[in-house]
């Protein structure tokens, strides 16, 4: 039975993987970069929602609509300013890659010295209770982060698939020339990749920071786990991404039965990669060949 | 430390990350895999040359010696695996690899945990700054050595295949998977031997010097210097190190370590976005532009170019 509840509270504790991966994948649609940059967006909002309610104790509901515009402003600023310039010159996973490392360490360091160095936590006093199922414990605050990540997924699931935006989305994920050709306006179709890919990773820097301690360090640690559930999705497929999100909630969440809290980040790591590897085109390759066959 | 000057200190640590990154350009840039996680492999060799010079009394060249063998071991054993994905999927890899190893290095206690090891015997027992750079210096003629060997002649030849189309490579009689993953070893015990003396050169062995801020920066060296260009390479170690290293020697304190790891991000986004093909590639980019205007003002022919 403790099993099941660490199945059950690990699921619903990946709620901030969910909402990171989903963006990440995301951005990669839009534009085809390998996002990690997403890390600086989310220790960004994560440090505004800290600085409101952590440390000047003004409303909970204030930092969280803090941390979905300065994650969503800083998403955006990180493509128009950094990333757009480099890929119009020349597209380089490598060079992604090192805009990424370089833009999350310089935030990184710039919060650590502004927030003292100190872990950013927030206690809301709201949904502070327990909810309980037969023997299994759900802490309420976290319960409702996993109901309201769903809600924001499936409403935006539903948007892109119902409207123009999702179609010119498609189009350009599948060839961006052709889209150009078309007529589809892509920059427009980019930038609001990037400021929802922010708002979702501000909302889920504040659901960890509500229930965890995180510090401005981070950000990159925080963005390859998403990446990593992404990819076991399939890097192309949202839907897939959030089932990769869920997977390794619950990894995290059973290997608190059987390892030691320090060594879970390394488990964690390991399950994961083994399972990109055994299955090197993620979940939504899997589907597909069996679809196909 | 011995090091009394400061140029000589960064000198022989210029070298040795040279080294490194020539290790890292022999994957990254001459097989075209991204498996990052050189840094973790420089720790293997490094923490395994620390136990053996402090608890079995090695000298530094056994103990580089095993810790490269360990190093490429390990290489050789997550390369098998790793090699099935490519691209974005083989970074990720690489970097939680890279990551499963810093938590290791900061939390095994016979690791030192978060503190290191200390105490850790110089090279040679030596106390001449000139004598570590010497051995610093022999270290890299090695790596050369094998650089040469992997990119030059018939094997090179089979490794530019490889990278070009492994699938042709095959068709042609090469055995593919065993280059790629004898490279990738190859690679990992240089970068083993190199953290083994490293370690013994600074007196401890850290998990800050190893976790995935050392890989970032050899790639970005390997990136800025151009593939396969081992001269350029060795310019942006002397540019990437000798900033770190003046930005080191005149700050001091905790606030200022800050503002130099904030410096250095910017400077690594800075590199891209000015250059966002390296050295190597603006090299080439020129020289193209400059036949371009030659051919339009007619002072050269297509012939001549």
């Amino acid at each position: 039975m403790q099993v099941l509840e660490f199945i059950i509270t690990g699921a619903i504790g990946s709620a901030p993987y969910m909402l990171l991966a989903y963006g990440f994948v995301l951005t990669n649609e839009a534009s085809g970069v390998f996002n990690l940059a997403l890390g600086a967006a989310f220790i960004s909002a994560a440090f505004a929602a800290y600085e409101l309610a952590g440390k000047h104790h003004l409303s909970f509901g204030l930092a969280v609509i803090a941390a979905v515009v300065v994650g969503a402003v800083i998403n955006a600023a990180i493509y128009e300013l950094l990333i757009r310039p480099v890929i119009v010159r020349a597209r380089s996973l490598v060079g992604m890659l090192v805009i990424a490392v370089g833009t999350v360490t310089a935030i990184s360091y710039a919060l650590s010295y502004a927030s003292h160095y100190s872990a950013l936590i927030l206690s809301p006093t709201i949904l502070s209770g327990d909810i309980h199922l037969g023997a299994i414990t759900i802490p309420e605050l976290q319960l409702a982060f996993f109901l309201l990540a769903c809600v924001i997924l499936a409403a935006a699931e539903l948007g892109i698939r119902r409207t123009s935006y999702g179609l010119a989305l498609t189009a350009l994920s599948d060839n961006d020339e052709l889209a150009r050709i078309v007529g589809v306006r892509t920059r427009p179709v980019i930038l609001i990749a990037y400021l929802f890919a922010g708002a979702a990773a501000g909302l889920a820097a504040i659901f960890l920071e509500s229930v965890a301690s995180i510090t401005t360090f981070d950000g990159l640690n925080a963005i390859v786990i998403a990446s990593i559930a992404a990819l076991i999705g399939g890097i192309k497929n949202r839907r897939y991404a959030l089932i990769g999100a869920l997977f390794l909630g619950v990894v995290q969440g059973v290997s608190l039965e059987w390892v030691a809290g320090k060594w879970q980040d390394a488990v964690t790591y390991a399950v994961l990669i083994l399972v990109i590897i055994v299955l090197p085109r993620g979940l939504a390759g899997v589907v597909m060949g069996a679809e196909r066959r | 430390m011995i090091f009394a000057s400061y140029p000589v200190y960064s000198l022989t640590l210029g070298v040795l990350t040279l080294g490194v990154a020539l290790s890292l350009d022999l994957i990254a840039g001459c097989l075209g895999l991204f498996l990052l996680a050189q840094g973790a492999l420089m720790g293997i060799g490094g923490y395994i040359a620390a136990l053996l010079m402090l608890d079995h009394g090695f000298g530094v060249v056994e103990a580089c010696a095993v810790g490269a063998l360990a190093s490429a071991a390990v290489s050789f054993v997550a390369a098998l695996p790793a090699l099935r994905v490519r691209d974005e999927y083989l970074i990720v890899v690489g970097l939680g690899l890279q990551i499963v190893a810093s938590e290791i290095f900061s939390n095994l206690p016979v690791l030192g945990g978060q503190d290191g090891l200390t105490g850790i015997p110089m090279p040679f027992n030596s106390t001449s700054e000139w004598v570590l750079l010497a051995g610093a210096l022999g270290l890299l003629v090695i790596v050369v050595a094998v650089y040469c060997v992997i990119t030059m002649g018939p094997v090179g030849r089979t490794v530019a295949m490889i990278r070009e189309d492994d699938i042709a490579a095959a068709s042609l009689g090469r055995n593919v998977v065993a280059i790629k993953v004898g490279v990738v070893a190859v690679s990992g015990g240089l970068a083993g031997a190199i953290g083994g003396y490293f370690v013994s050169m600074q007196q401890y062995a850290s998990p800050a010097d190893f976790d995935v801020t050392e890989t970032i920066l050899l790639l970005t060296i390997v990136f800025v210097g151009g593939m396969r260009r081992p001269v350029g390479i060795a310019l942006a170690t002397a540019c990437l190190v000798g900033v770190q290293q003046y930005l080191a020697e005149t700050t001091s304190g905790p606030t200022a370590a800050t503002f130099e790891q904030v410096g250095f991000g910017v400077l690594l986004v800075l590199i891209v976005i000015v250059i966002p093909r390296g050295f190597g590639g603006g090299l080439a980019w020129l020289r193209a532009h400059a036949l371009e205007r030659r051919l339009a003002s007619g002072r050269t022919t297509k012939e001549d170019a």
